[in-house]
């Protein structure tokens, strides 16, 4: 009875989408038309005539491949300078948190203009390093550099996820290694990161399924420029549907980054042997 | 003497890190106050002189700031309400009746976090088409009328766990109602985490550009992070298209609601992120 909000919530706003968006992909539709059943040919001229896609989604997978481990290393570097408790540490906690929860239109904007090739904030501070910073956001070689450069700010959720598995850890592992003679390096990859193992599978698999949708950050930065460089796969299914008026090719596409997603993240589980349970 | 060194590298290191962190909104407030001569200056400089709030007037005589702002709020709050009244109901229900299948409905809800957005925003956007229901606050409200944020169920569903069975069945003895029970004795007990999930929500929608930039496409009906991308694409090409003064003020505008939310509550939004995440 009182999950019935959530019932009705899920078969209309998930579930039903969902089958009408299966069905969307097998059919041309324009939106204003009815749908045009056409088979797998949706599927077959992406897999085979369709350079975009293929230009798209290895640009997702670029980005994926750099951000998701760098913003993860931050995330745990940090949340390791920040694990022994002090007031210190707390509003340090808070700072490197706060991007996280800013993050958005406002913050990309900004970004951009950080980022700018000639009199952009960031490579005046290079410039003091003796660094003739590039380009950022117009430079194919570099845009997306920047973006990735972009996301590491917002590796604030990952790390307090980090600092309070790692706070769990009981203290007295550490103090035996210590009699053992281990020291900090060792520490931390013998004891702290086996420990928080399943920490890590959470943040790495969330973070891979957030990587492959961004889509709000490189739009207003780059706009999927220089020369598509930064083009991803969700501006090409946006593109698709609501610029190009082909629903049913755009629901295709969705699908197919619907398929990568769940089949990466089921190879990651499995290979990590790691199940997650979440009724605990 | 060497415990104090590496206090000092740990404080300058995180500094530096936090500085870096925080640079986009020093930038936003610095700029805001500027005059256009001192923005286009080279090198740049961090602190306004003369201040004038010359950026500010633009905003509110050149945009529909007062408009965006108002849309922001009323979607903003809407979600807020409907979130708290039907995202308790769910998560209550779940954690205390035993029905048929439920393990398995929990498995279902906790999957449609893994589902991509793109997958189901396609049909949706159809489905609203039909219904004339584009340019209008329904599409952005309604998911969360029906306990959409599998978020916010699992931050409740936690907390619910934990709340003594004593108190519910002694107040079932004496002749409440279960309706009663949820609103008269847990919820007044539960403010905390429903206040969690409240700034959670409310960071979500004021920041979301996706969403309104699909469902909404009436230059009237814009939230403040879809008015801010328009107002720095219509800037930009004019003469003073260097003059990044108005964008970053109304940036500043549009995340200082954020802003001051985090700085009271700091601490309640880094339960939340933490009471979710530690469990998965």
């Amino acid at each position: 009875m009182f999950i019935s909000p959530w019932l009705v919530g899920f078969f209309l706003l998930t579930f039903i989408p969902l089958i009408y968006s299966l069905y969307l992909s097998l059919t041309q539709y324009s939106g204003s038309a009815a749908p045009k059943f056409i088979g797998l040919r949706n599927y077959t001229d992406i897999l085979f005539h369709d350079d975009l896609f293929i230009k798209s989604l290895i640009n997702s997978f670029q980005y994926a491949i750099i951000a998701v481990p760098t913003s993860l290393t931050l995330a745990l570097i940090i949340a390791f300078l920040l694990s022994k408790e002090s007031k210190v540490s707390n509003f340090f906690q808070i700072v490197f948190y706060f991007p996280s929860i800013a993050a958005g239109a406002a913050v990309f904007t900004v970004a951009k203009f950080l980022l700018k090739g000639e009199g952009g904030l960031l490579n005046y501070i290079l410039s003091f390093f003796g660094i003739q910073g590039p380009n950022w956001l117009t430079d194919s070689k570099w845009a997306m550099t920047a973006l990735v450069l972009v996301n590491l700010i917002f590796c604030g959720s990952q790390m307090l996820i980090f600092l309070a598995g790692i706070k769990q850890i009981p203290v007295s592992y550490y103090e035996a290694a210590k009699i053992d003679g281990a020291g900090g390096m060792k520490c931390f990859f013998k004891i702290t990161l086996p420990l928080i193992s399943n920490v890590f599978v959470f943040n790495l698999v969330m973070g891979i399924i957030n990587a492959f949708q961004i889509f709000v950050q490189p739009l207003i930065m780059t706009g999927g420029g220089p020369f598509k460089k930064t083009y991803m796969y969700g501006m090409y299914i946006y593109d698709s549907g609501f610029s190009f008026g082909r629903f049913g090719y755009a629901a295709s596409l969705a699908w197919i980054m619907f398929l990568i997603i769940l089949f990466i993240s089921m190879f990651i589980l499995k290979s990590l042997e790691k199940r997650m349970n979440y009724e605990d | 003497m060497l415990k104090k060194s590496r206090f000092v590298i740990w404080i300058l290191i995180c500094a530096v890190l936090g500085a870096i962190f925080l640079l986009p909104f020093v930038w936003m407030l610095a700029t805001s106050l500027m005059s256009t001569e001192q923005i286009v200056k080279y090198p740049p400089e961090l602190i306004p002189s003369p201040a004038t709030l010359r950026s500010f007037e633009y905003i509110f005589k050149n945009s529909d700031f007062f408009t965006y702002f108002k849309n922001s709020s009323i979607i903003t709050l809407l979600n807020i309400v409907g979130t708290l009244i039907s995202t308790t109901l769910v998560a209550y229900g779940f954690a205390k009746y035993d029905a048929r299948l439920k393990g398995f409905w929990f498995a279902l809800l906790m999957s449609t976090m893994m589902v991509p957005y793109f997958v189901t925003i396609i049909p949706l956007y159809n489905i609203y088409a039909k219904l004339k229901l584009i340019n209008t606050i329904v599409p952005l409200v309604l998911p969360n009328m029906l306990a959409g944020s599998a978020f916010s169920i699992f931050l409740l569903h936690q907390f619910f766990k934990t709340f003594p069975k004593e108190i519910e069945e002694a107040s079932r003895i004496d002749g409440c109602s279960e309706l009663n029970i949820l609103f008269k004795i847990v919820m007044p007990n539960s403010k905390a985490i429903l206040f969690v999930a409240g700034i959670f929500m409310f960071v979500w929608t004021w920041n979301d550009y996706f969403g309104p930039v699909i469902f909404l496409n009436d230059q009237s009906k814009y939230t403040l992070a879809v008015g801010l991308v328009f107002l720095n694409s219509s800037i930009s090409g004019y003469k003073d298209a260097l003059d990044q003064g108005p964008v970053m003020a109304m940036s500043l505008l549009t995340v200082l609601p954020i802003i001051i939310l985090y700085v009271c509550f700091q601490k309640y939004f880094i339960k939340g992120i933490v009471n979710s995440g530690l469990k998965g």
